[in-house]
């Protein structure tokens, strides 16, 4: 049981300190998440199960983490408080298609983090940082990554720019020799990402209508300058990244976790009937494949996605890890 | 006219077509040139399938209603990718009833520190309640290989659509 009244890191937080509120009974999540506290500087508070009242606002908290959230081991008024909050994240010990069920059960307002995720360290500072308005796509990765990393930049005037983008990202993917299929699984990510970003996502505020949506994918466009598509990728010694950002913010967050949890069988069977451009088809096999996916969306000024895969020769390695989907909306 | 990121190689004799597929299976796929009625079977080579994504899902799933149910249909050479999709989307066959004949199964060796995809013909499998994968020796240093995967979620397809 930890001490429930430990505060680590510095004694006080500073004014611009991030926050973060854990509640969890798992003593090994705890140390991990206390280093990671400490490297990052984040103020942590660790509470343990069967906590009184908590006054989240004079705490200053500013995210919170719940973890085995589906075991019913947490206070129920904590619970509700954390839903409250647009980073509250539930966290969970499965495997992909297990974590996205538990999605499922969660509040649209909750993400989740994998607790034996490879990547937790990267999707907590994603957190603790909050809603990043701005940066687009390169500079929401130079949050994320080692401040060394080189990040490629490409804009995307025109949907055709997709397919040499394609090009470049297979074959650093491919470089590093993990599993067979770690090249394509990155490849579909990227072009569900761009394509949407292309199709879907720009918007004419004068008819209120979408422009492209109704567009057979296959057709291709020049797009406007306000509607041009940010592309970054990078790669460390730890994942890929891939990192794509829209001009628009109008992702429909409930429309995606919907999206994600929707059982495949119906959703592909909706999309003959629907002709949706199998948008909802899209974003499963998108969480399918990642490590981590973080969704900032700017509402009416952008839209940030950050899909990251974490570098492993071993495929089972990969698919053991629960992935972390983290969802800012601002 | 759009351009069609699928490349579509039929041969075909008297009631039977063998078509190989390469390129992506996206929303520019076009399945047109390949024979739906009229035969008596047709087999389909996914080995040179680079990408499927939703769009790609979405067509696939309406050629392969397309086809008439007196049709015998037969997957070739799936590769590692496509047994994710079918796995993935129970409407991957669109109901018919499909015949994997081979496909590519992941195997990691701990010795090489290296993963390598395998073709295994289906007999291979053991088509029992808990199908699992044949054994596999590295074809480097011939250490026994394990199977790079979950067993009982890679052999899904053979499940449902034998």
């Amino acid at each position: 049981m930890i001490d429930s009244k430990a505060q680590l890191g510095p004694q006080m937080p500073t004014a611009r300190q991030p926050t973060m509120l854990v509640l969890t009974g798992d003593d090994s999540f705890s140390v991990r998440i206390e280093n990671w506290a400490k490297r990052s500087q984040v103020y942590l508070r660790l509470f343990s199960e069967n906590e009184g009242d908590l006054n989240l606002i004079e705490l200053g908290v500013n995210s919170i983490v719940l973890v085995d959230v589906g075991s019913g081991r947490l206070a129920g008024n904590i619970v509700q408080l954390a839903l409250t909050l647009e980073n509250s994240v539930a966290c969970y010990d499965g495997s992909h298609q297990e974590c996205v069920r538990t999605l499922l059960d969660l509040s649209p307002n909750a993400g989740i983090l994998g607790k034996n995720s490879a990547l937790l360290d990267v999707a907590l500072t994603d957190l603790a940082t909050g809603i990043q308005r701005g940066k687009g796509a390169a500079g929401i990765l130079k949050t994320l990554l080692p401040s060394s990393t080189a990040i490629t930049q490409i804009l995307v005037q025109n949907s055709k720019d997709k397919n040499d983008l394609l090009d470049q990202v297979m074959l650093q993917a491919a470089s590093r020799r993990n599993f067979s299929d770690f090249a394509p699984m990155i490849a579909t990510v990227t072009w569900e990402l761009v394509m949407n970003a292309i199709y879907s996502a720009p918007f004419d505020k004068v008819s209120q209508r979408s422009r492209y949506s109704m567009v057979d994918r296959g057709t291709d466009i020049q797009l406007l300058p306000s509607e041009y598509v940010e592309f970054c990728y990078a790669d460390t010694e730890t994942a890929f990244a891939v990192a794509v950002s829209d001009r628009f913010g109008r992702l429909p967050k409930a429309e995606v976790i919907r999206s994600i949890s929707r059982p495949l069988a119906s959703a592909a069977s909706d999309q003959i009937r629907g002709g949706n451009h199998g948008a909802g088809v899209g974003y499963h096999m998108v969480v399918q494949s990642v490590s981590m996916l973080s969704m900032t969306v700017d509402r009416n000024i952008s839209t940030t996605i950050v899909a990251l895969f974490h570098h492993t020769r071993r495929r089972k390695a990969f698919l053991d890890c629960a992935p972390c989907i983290l969802f800012q909306f601002g | 006219m759009t351009t069609s990121n699928l490349e579509v190689k039929i041969i075909k004799n008297d009631q039977a077509a063998d078509v190989i597929l390469v390129g992506k299976l996206d929303g520019t796929s076009d399945y047109s040139s390949i024979p739906v009625k009229g035969i008596n079977s047709l087999s389909l080579d996914f080995e040179g399938i680079t990408l499927i994504d939703s769009v790609g899902v979405q067509g696939w799933t309406r050629f392969m209603a397309s086809i008439e149910a007196s049709v015998n249909i037969t997957y070739k050479r799936c590769s590692v990718r496509i047994i994710n999709q079918m796995n993935m989307f129970k409407g991957f066959c669109s109901g018919k009833t499909v015949s994997v004949e081979s496909y590519f199964a992941p195997y990691y060796c701990a010795s090489c520190d290296e993963s390598s995809d395998f073709l295994v013909a289906q007999s291979h499998a053991t088509l029992s309640a808990t199908p699992s994968a044949p054994a596999m020796d590295c074809p480097k240093c011939k250490e026994h290989m394990e199977f790079d995967g979950v067993e009982a979620r890679y052999f899904l397809f053979l499940k449902s659509e034998t």
